[in-house]
């Protein structure tokens, strides 16, 4: 059964310059113990998508929706206070820059503790004593730190950004989370430390079965560990499907770029040749182009173009576009 | 023949005083000697604290070496003049949004270095100058009127690269510029550098993370490793065969096989 499920998410955002559809009808559906990579450039509503599922929005957004629900519940029904106690007990979230996201006031361990809630205690009443403090420390045993009794007494300053990282998983998972949504856990940080959390973050979804919403602006970080992707240009799903599917015969000449602009993707780029980039930028919140947001940009544009297209689906492959690679088909 | 750019024994140490009389040496980098031909480019790759971005601070000038020799085409670098050294060398940054001064115009930000290397140019001349370089880096000459928040990051980078092609340098170094940059733009600028290279014979000193793009863009390699050099060597002979041990931990963490 899919744990979310949300169909043609449209966020609207009112500035002192007008209203802007910053995301337009997108959809997005996670199965049980799925990791789902979120691919998309800076300014594509990615982490707006993410806002939108957490209930985080601000008092100048419109969120429209005609569904949202995440396992059996209808989160457009819900009122604000019975949405907030649900995303508490069923979703957490991993932010990027992790060490400006803990407090830099408070002791490391004591922000672990806090974020340990009561509903989570079994056992007996009378082994109540310091149980969240013990639980503190087996949840850094369980992310993979061993000096617990020194990071716990440390504030975020001392730690290093992978260890703060870890530690911010570490409290996401206090709760026992069904949806863990990790927006940009890696960005910033090196090789071997983001090779770290990567492998933590498999580790959790096999061994608690959590399913993962992993954002990223690089679609190297997130193809290794993804089951399927979902790829978002300027507000609009591009295209979305399983993990070979996408990469192997892209069908929207978005993905196809960015695969391209990879040069280690497998394919045999003859070195200091010119890689092949899409030409223009990313269009700003104020300028967006009518129809498929890709149009000015997009090598095969036709008239068509300026329409939004449709989302097509192939063997639960989805994509949104008018003239679509790899289809030797034709629909008519 | 000399090569370009010759590096001997090139270190940096710094000094922090503890107490009144105490004070300790911390080695940035150790003694390193590379060399860079006429229209190569040099990748420097290592972790964070690896002394790299010293490095590239060193090599532009920023810095003093506390040991060493930088010798451009023969000449020993030090003893140079600094305005004749700065347009010979010259360094992009990491960040474009805080690298351009936000109150200047692109204009200005570009007549900079030519008004202050006192280049014998008239003010058509440095006028001219200063569009050739905006059209060369795929810029309008209309940019010019525009400040810097009224660009895109790309375009940002476009004029950071502009500002250091404009005194036609003989080698750029670019501190992690590709770092940062999203992955349609990050081709466009690797395309852009490339072609200069082409057209112009520039050398290019890069510190890079991203193994696959150093693979693609780089003729030389240089890993560094807690301020050592610890491999150096042609690019694909070191990617496809590395010697030391930091060299493949590299390797092995950027091809991130967790699931197969």
């Amino acid at each position: 059964m899919a744990l979310i499920d949300i169909r043609n998410l449209t966020i609207h955002i009112h500035t002192s310059q007008g209203r802007f559809k910053a995301v337009e009808r997108v959809n997005l559906t996670m199965t049980e113990g799925e990791i789902r990579g979120l691919v998309g450039e800076s300014g594509s509503g990615k982490s707006l998508v993410a806002k939108a599922i957490l209930g985080l929005q601000k008092d100048n957004w419109e969120v429209q929706a005609d569904r949202m629900r995440l396992g059996d519940i209808d989160l457009l029904a819900l009122s604000p206070r019975q949405r907030r106690k649900l995303m508490a007990r069923d979703i957490a979230m991993i932010f990027q820059e992790p060490s400006s996201h803990l407090d830099p006031t408070q002791e490391i361990g004591e922000q672990i503790v806090e974020a340990i809630p009561f509903k989570t205690y079994e056992g007996k009443w009378w082994k109540m004593y310091k149980w969240r403090q013990k639980r503190a420390i087996a949840l850094l045993h369980r992310i993979g730190i061993k000096d617990h009794q020194s990071v716990l007494k440390s504030y975020p300053h001392e730690l290093s950004e992978g260890i703060c990282q870890k530690i911010m998983i570490a409290m996401a998972l206090a709760k026992n989370p069904k949806l863990l949504i990790a927006d940009e856990p890696t960005a910033a940080m090196e090789a071997t430390t983001q090779m770290q959390i990567m492998k933590l973050l498999n580790k959790i979804n096999k061994v608690n079965n959590t399913s993962i919403l992993l954002i990223s602006h690089d679609i190297e970080t997130v193809a290794d560990l993804a089951d399927s992707l979902t790829v978002m240009y300027c507000g609009q799903t591009v295209e979305s499907g399983k993990k070979d599917q996408v990469l192997r015969t892209p069908r929207h000449p978005y993905t196809e770029a960015i695969l391209l602009a990879v040069p280690d993707f497998s394919f045999q780029v003859e070195r200091k040749s010119q890689l092949y980039a899409l030409p223009g930028s990313i269009p700003p919140l104020q300028h967006l182009p009518i129809g498929c947001r890709l149009g000015p940009r997009c090598p095969n544009a036709q008239k068509k173009c300026v329409e939004k297209p449709r989302s097509k689906r192939i063997k639960g492959h989805q994509f949104n576009c008018h003239f679509p690679l790899n289809v030797t088909m034709v629909k008519k | 023949m000399t090569s370009l750019l010759n590096v001997s024994n090139l270190s940096k140490s710094f000094i922090q005083h503890q107490g009144f009389f105490r004070k300790k040496e911390v080695m940035a980098f150790a003694p390193l000697s590379f060399d860079l031909e006429r229209g190569e480019t040099l990748a420097i790759v290592g972790e964070s604290g690896s002394g790299k971005s010293t490095l590239a601070k060193v090599l532009t000038g920023v810095m003093k070496p506390t040991t060493g020799h930088i010798r451009i085409d023969g000449i020993n670098h030090s003893v140079q003049q600094h305005e004749k050294r700065c347009k010979q060398i010259r360094m992009i940054f990491q960040d474009p949004n805080t690298s351009l001064n936000p109150r200047a115009r692109i204009g200005r930000i570009l007549e900079a270095p030519l008004s202050l290397n006192n280049s014998e140019l008239t003010p058509e001349q440095t006028q001219q100058r200063i569009e050739d370089t905006l059209k060369k880096v795929g810029l309008l000459p209309e940019h010019e009127a525009f400040y810097p928040i009224m660009l895109s990051s790309s375009q940002k980078q476009r004029v950071a690269l502009a500002r250091a092609l404009i005194l036609d340098p003989k080698i750029i170094v670019a501190d992690e510029v590709l770092a940062t940059l999203d992955v349609s733009v990050r081709s466009q600028i690797i395309n852009l550098v490339l072609q200069v290279q082409k057209e112009r014979g520039i050398s290019f000193i890069m510190v890079a993370h991203n193994i696959g793009i150093v693979r693609h863009i780089s003729d030389k390699i240089l890993v560094m490793h807690e301020g050592q050099m610890v491999e150096y060597g042609d690019t694909l002979q070191v990617l496809n065969d590395p010697q030391h041990i930091v060299t493949k931990r590299i390797l092995l963490n950027q091809k991130i096989q967790i699931r197969k």
